[in-house]
């Protein structure tokens, strides 16, 4: 009984009969195609920027007008609708599995799946029509198009969507049981999107009530020092919206995936509690080097962003300790011997396991970034995208890749296209990573500028000859390991022939330590909330204050 | 996957991350080729130019200026960029945002580095930074500008 092409009837006969709808699968399962469109627009113009180093324009790489409109668009669709959709659909996904029931609203499932589809073409067509070329981070006094913006407001509307899809249910289930524990996935994916409920205020801010009437034309200025406040008070937070998906695959489907249970579910609630509570009030770490921020409010971001390395931490022990009961299990034995004994064989782990091998060098240059002093060495250079190119770039991205090799068969009801391809995907990726940022990174402790097209500056210094070449290298090879993903997805959705065994979403059983051992004011989601909300006040209200009055004195700018 | 081929590909990862992270590459740190800061500049151009009036020598220096400083934003053949073209620029008469119009003088060039904002060139926006290039740093940068024709 296949689970799969179920989809296309009126229930879902997977592990749990009646929980999984059609109607409310295929806008999961087509937002995770948008997760492939949007990786392989941002991937295109990924290729196009490494070469840029070593002397091929984009302008004749992709036809653009310049090199920033191609970053831009890498920009864009990666770090929003490639982690934004993958976000929505994984954890709406596990959200059902967690709490065992449909979601409460259709409608809101199949709206999110419109939003983020509108959200795509719309900034595509404004991105490729040269309108707005000011980067992800659209930084004003730069000015785009309008509809740029509105693009961007869909995008967000789409995770909301799922943000109210994912309390409704929760509530509905609670209501049902009002003594027992939140299941622990559902927790996971509760938390995660509360999180980003809260940190997406900055951005809606800065958009609705000054960018959007700004471009309109309703205001002839405005304050690009406030508006950036606004951008990273969202714009920390985010990541951590990118990376807790790939946490929720690391804790509730790897151990099952290597054969092993998770260590501890209050462990895992308390790492969740901590994302919740210390994501957003630590963005002044990326304003260390603007004016008008006192330098105690720094500090006290900068305190913060080291409190959340520490839910990190606990991470690395939860899912090391899983990993390696599940290779002693599979008979590794010794002190590493059970590393080698882990299922390397399958692509979704081997490529999840070397997403976190990468993942330990992206932290610890998070860490660098984070500190004040040595923040004024890299910042704004090409050791920024460096670091950020290990985690996003690896440890989410790689992570969402190896996620796809269970995921896309279990919607599709495809056997996995040619698996070995798919594990080579993996490791192709992660030496390229680690050669691109390897460029990147030393490029940047030369002085290299980021968010600056290399191949065409004014000048070079020293080192930067070889930093451009790994950074092209590394950069083509992760191109190459880009290929190879299509080509298991494609294959796996046109070409397989035979359907899949995977009929069940990897959840692991109960953790070792279960959910009876776990305080149960970890489940307190209002309380929690509130708490998380005084902390944003505290670490925000004070430099509000002490920055106003705004001055709305820039006109806007097209630079490009 | 065969224990060989992991051993292999985990060995070949391990290489990277540790040996790529942590080997320092010797690179080239002779005097860097184009100057860096404007006193600089202007020694080093003085050299290169002997004992001064010799024009050429001082266009020598100018565009090392103006590779450092000034590409970015205007380009010496003819087609404008964030700013004005240098090329004709020196000795043209040029429209200014207010309506006025004013002779691209060595006296309007000097203003113009210095205090960017007094008299900006219609069609370009007002975001010219500030540039406190000295006497004779301004001095080469118009013999580099005279000798774009």
């Amino acid at each position: 009984m296949s689970s799969i092409a179920a989809t296309q009837e009126t229930t879902f006969e997977g592990a749990q009969d009646g929980v999984f709808v059609a109607e409310q699968m295929w806008p999961i399962r087509y937002q995770l195609y948008l997760v492939f469109v949007a990786l392989a627009v941002g991937g295109w113009m990924g290729l196009g920027q490494a070469l840029e180093r070593v002397g091929v324009s984009m302008e004749s790489f992709a036809g653009l007008e310049s090199y920033y409109q191609g970053l831009s668009i890498h920009g864009v669709t990666l770090a929003l609708v490639f982690t934004f959709s993958f976000a929505n659909s994984l954890c709406s996904l596990l959200t059902i599995r967690g709490f065992g029931r449909p979601m409460a609203s259709t409608m809101l499932l199949q709206g999110s799946f419109w939003t983020m589809l509108a959200g795509l073409v719309l900034g595509a067509i404004i991105l490729l029509m040269n309108q707005a070329t000011v980067l992800f981070t659209f930084y004003t006094p730069m000015e785009a198009n309008p509809l740029f913006y509105l693009a961007a407001v869909f995008l967000v509307v789409s995770t909301w969507l799922t943000l109210a899809n994912i309390i409704w249910t929760y509530r509905q289930w609670r209501a049902d049981n009002p003594d027992e524990r939140i299941p622990l996935v559902a927790f996971t994916t509760l938390t995660t999107y509360i999180m980003w409920g809260l940190a997406s205020i900055g951005i809606a801010v800065e958009v609705v009530f000054f960018v959007l009437p700004w471009s309109l034309g309703i205001w002839d200025n405005t304050d690009p020092q406030l508006n950036r406040i606004f951008f990273w008070f969202t714009g920390h937070a985010i990541v951590y919206f990118w990376l807790l998906p790939a946490y929720i695959s690391w804790y509730m489907c790897m151990p099952k995936q290597v054969g092993a249970r998770l260590f501890s579910d209050g462990l895992t609630r308390m790492t969740f509690v901590l994302f919740l509570l210390f994501s957003i009030p630590t963005g002044l770490h990326h304003q260390y080097t603007d004016p008008g921020i006192s330098a105690t409010m720094k500090s006290i971001h900068l305190v913060l962003t080291f409190v959340i390395f520490f839910p990190s931490l606990i991470t690395a022990f939860s899912i090391m300790a899983a990993l390696e009961s599940g290779g002693r299990a599979r008979g590794g034995k010794g002190l590493f011997g059970w590393i080698f004994a882990l299922p390397w064989g399958n692509p979704s782990v081997s490529a999840q396991l070397l997403a976190m091998l990468v993942f330990t060098l992206g932290g610890a240059t998070g860490l660098i970034n984070a500190s004040m002093t040595v923040n004024l060495v890299v910042h704004n250079t090409a050791f920024i995208p460096g670091h950020f190119h290990l985690t996003v770039g690896t440890a989410v991205a790689l992570t969402i890749m190896g996620v796809s090799y269970w995921f896309v068969p279990f919607m599709s009801g495809k056997k996995l296209f040619q698996p070995k391809l798919a594990l080579a995907q993996g490791w192709l990726w992660a030496l390229g990573v680690l050669t691109f940022s390897r460029g990147q990174i030393s490029g940047g402790l030369e002085a290299m500028p980021r968010r600056t097209a290399i191949g065409e500056a004014a000048y070079e210094l020293p080192g930067w000859e070889l930093s451009n070449w790994l950074t092209a290298i590394g950069g083509v090879t992760m191109a190459v390991s880009g290929a190879l993903f299509f080509l298991v997805i494609v294959g796996t959705l046109f070409l397989s022939k035979e359907p899949t065994e995977i009929t069940e979403i990897p959840v692991g059983d109960e953790p070792v330590h279960g959910p009876k051992e776990s305080w149960a004011f970890f489940d307190r989601i209002g309380q929690l909330t509130v708490i998380a909300v005084v902390l944003i006040i505290f670490a925000y209200l004070p430099t509000l204050i002490s920055y106003l009055p705004a001055t709305f004195e820039s006109p806007g700018v097209k630079v490009w | 996957m065969s224990r060989t081929t992991l051993f292999v590909l985990l060995g070949i990862f391990a290489v990277v991350l540790i040996f790529g992270y942590t080997a320092v590459i010797p690179t080239n740190n002779e005097p860097r080729a184009v100057p860096t800061n404007t006193p600089g500049a202007a020694a080093g151009g003085g050299d290169e130019a002997g004992e001064g009036g010799d024009s050429s020598g001082a266009a020598a220096a100018g565009q090392s200026i103006y590779d450092a400083q000034c590409a970015a934003c205007h380009t010496t053949d003819g087609s404008d960029s964030i700013g004005p073209t240098w090329q004709g620029l020196i000795g043209s008469e040029i429209a200014l945002a207010d309506g006025s119009t004013v002779v691209a003088d060595e006296e309007y060039i000097t203003e113009s580095i210095r205090q960017p904002a007094a008299k900006v060139h219609d069609g370009f926006q007002p975001i010219m930074p500030v540039f406190e290039l000295n006497d004779d740093d301004i001095a080469s940068l118009i013999a580099f500008m005279q000798s774009l024709e």
